[in-house]
């Protein structure tokens, strides 16, 4: 190859390189959001103790995101950041139009008053953000309809044992590894978006709640 | 984040080619398509490891794959784009005496990069690397490094600056026993070394004991024999040199 050709062709590159960032960078702002899967219909308990089916949730924008009160890492920085985009939502006046849910997937352990309990903690105003628990087999349809990973792992000292080697497991210290993501769904109920939980950037996050507020309103 | 390699690849490549012009440009044909496809080939590997490796093949062997990217990171990578650069582009380093006298001596660079290695492999700084992206990012990049460090005396492109023949069998002899001796701890250890406390969060600390055996195994075997093969490619062509200089000396 020629001095040219090879300089031509490293020019060549280096301009794709810029295109394709060019291109990430625009294309979620130009293009609609994909739809990943329904959310999931099913009736649980908020932390007040009263029934909270998730259809009644149509017609608004939901930031959906799960947790477990015992959770020592992932779970506390996940719901700091659901307070700071509720904090953002009331700031741009759009309370009336963006709900955030937060359920469990710890159901045995984290009970309505316990929940109620951790709201508190986390200063979140109950005005659109509900927490929700419930019999373990309706968070399963949540957690299968959203495909999502939890896995219980039982510790004695310090060690993962199998559930199988346990008489009684309820007695025994056990974490929920589980899928670390937020779920973001339009008015009409399809999940439009996934930002990465504990990991997700505030304000992207918000970004997107707008751009599917404006999507849906015409705005 | 593979869109993201994507950009990095081509703008290394890009790269690459403008300096292979402005350098190599007068080698024979077939040798510059050599150099290009095994750069090519090293700088697949070396993006390989920036994939997080839950993201690779699922999170139950996340221990496993990381190890087998560690590899990639400390050995393939390096050796092969060290192979893809020809001398002749790096000869504007000549000129820097003192970076000759540290690269050239593998101790040193050997002593630096283990003890690199060896610090990020410490549980503390293992386990914050596996809950922070950015961190574990980091972490990559200074494993290629390491491993850049690590090859240069046995394969740096500019061979003034390698160790000589019996130099680098000793080196290559005792420098990865430390390495060695992490990959047989996780063999047969029977608790976890790293905590995981999170499913999503963790990138690579080991899910459960068999992934931990798993990745110290890869670790073990795979990177020595790895090691060896290029043992044995060292002891080769000293074994030539030597048979060369015999059968032209008078």
């Amino acid at each position: 190859m020629t001095r040219l050709l090879w300089i031509r062709i490293g020019i060549s590159l280096l301009a794709l390189a810029g295109i394709v960032g060019l291109y990430q960078f625009a294309a979620p702002q130009l293009q609609p959001l994909p739809v990943y899967m329904p959310l999931p219909e099913v009736t649980l308990t908020d932390q007040n103790g009263e029934a909270f089916d998730l259809a009644q949730t149509r017609g608004r924008v939901v930031l959906l995101s799960l947790i477990y009160t015992h959770c020592p890492d992932v779970c506390p920085v996940t719901t700091a950041k659901m307070k700071q985009v509720q904090d953002l939502v009331r700031g741009a006046g759009l309370n009336d139009q963006v709900q955030l849910i937060t359920f469990t997937v710890d159901p045995e352990r984290d009970t309505p008053d316990v929940l109620q309990k951790y709201q508190h903690l986390y200063h979140g105003s109950p005005d659109n953000w509900t927490f929700l628990s419930g019999a373990s087999d309706k968070i399963d349809i949540l957690i299968k309809g959203l495909d999502l990973y939890v896995e219980r792992v039982y510790y004695v000292d310090n060690t993962p044992v199998p559930v199988s080697s346990l008489s009684d497991p309820l007695s025994v210290a056990y974490v929920v590894n589980h899928t670390d993501l937020m779920f973001l769904v339009d008015r009409q109920g399809n999940v439009r978006a996934m930002p990465p939980g504990s990991r997700s950037d505030v304000n992207e996050t918000f970004k997107l709640i707008q751009k599917l507020v404006r999507e849906q309103s015409g705005g | 984040m593979i869109l993201n390699l994507f950009i990095v690849f081509l703008i290394l490549l890009g790269i690459y080619f403008i300096v292979m012009g402005n350098t190599a440009s007068h080698l024979p044909v077939a040798r510059q398509r050599r150099y290009l496809a095994v750069f090519v080939l090293g700088l697949i590997a070396a993006l390989v490891t920036f994939i997080p490796s839950p993201d690779l093949f699922g999170p139950d062997y996340r221990f496993t794959v990381s190890m087998t990217q560690v590899l990639f990171a400390v050995d393939l990578a390096p050796l092969l784009l060290f192979l893809g650069i020809p001398e002749i582009t790096l000869l504007p380093l000549q000129r820097w005496d003192g970076l000759k006298r540290s690269l050239k001596n593998p101790f040193v660079v050997g002593a630096a990069s283990t003890f690199i290695l060896l610090v990020w492999f410490t549980p503390p700084v293992f386990e914050a690397a596996s809950r922070s992206l950015p961190l574990w990012v980091y972490k990559q990049i200074l494993f290629l490094l390491c491993g850049l460090l690590f090859w240069w005396p046995i394969a740096g492109p500019l061979p003034e600056w390698r160790a000589g023949y019996a130099l680098q069998l000793l080196y290559l002899f005792i420098i990865r026993l430390p390495m060695t001796v992490v990959a047989i701890i996780f063999t047969f250890a029977n608790r976890l070394i790293y905590t995981a406390r999170s499913f999503s969060l963790e990138i690579c600390a080991p899910s459960s004991i068999p992934d931990q055996r798993t990745g110290g195994l890869v670790m073990w075997t795979v990177g020595g024999l790895f090691v060896l093969v290029v043992l044995m490619i060292v002891f080769f062509r000293w074994f030539n040199t030597g048979y060369a200089a015999e059968e032209s000396s008078p």
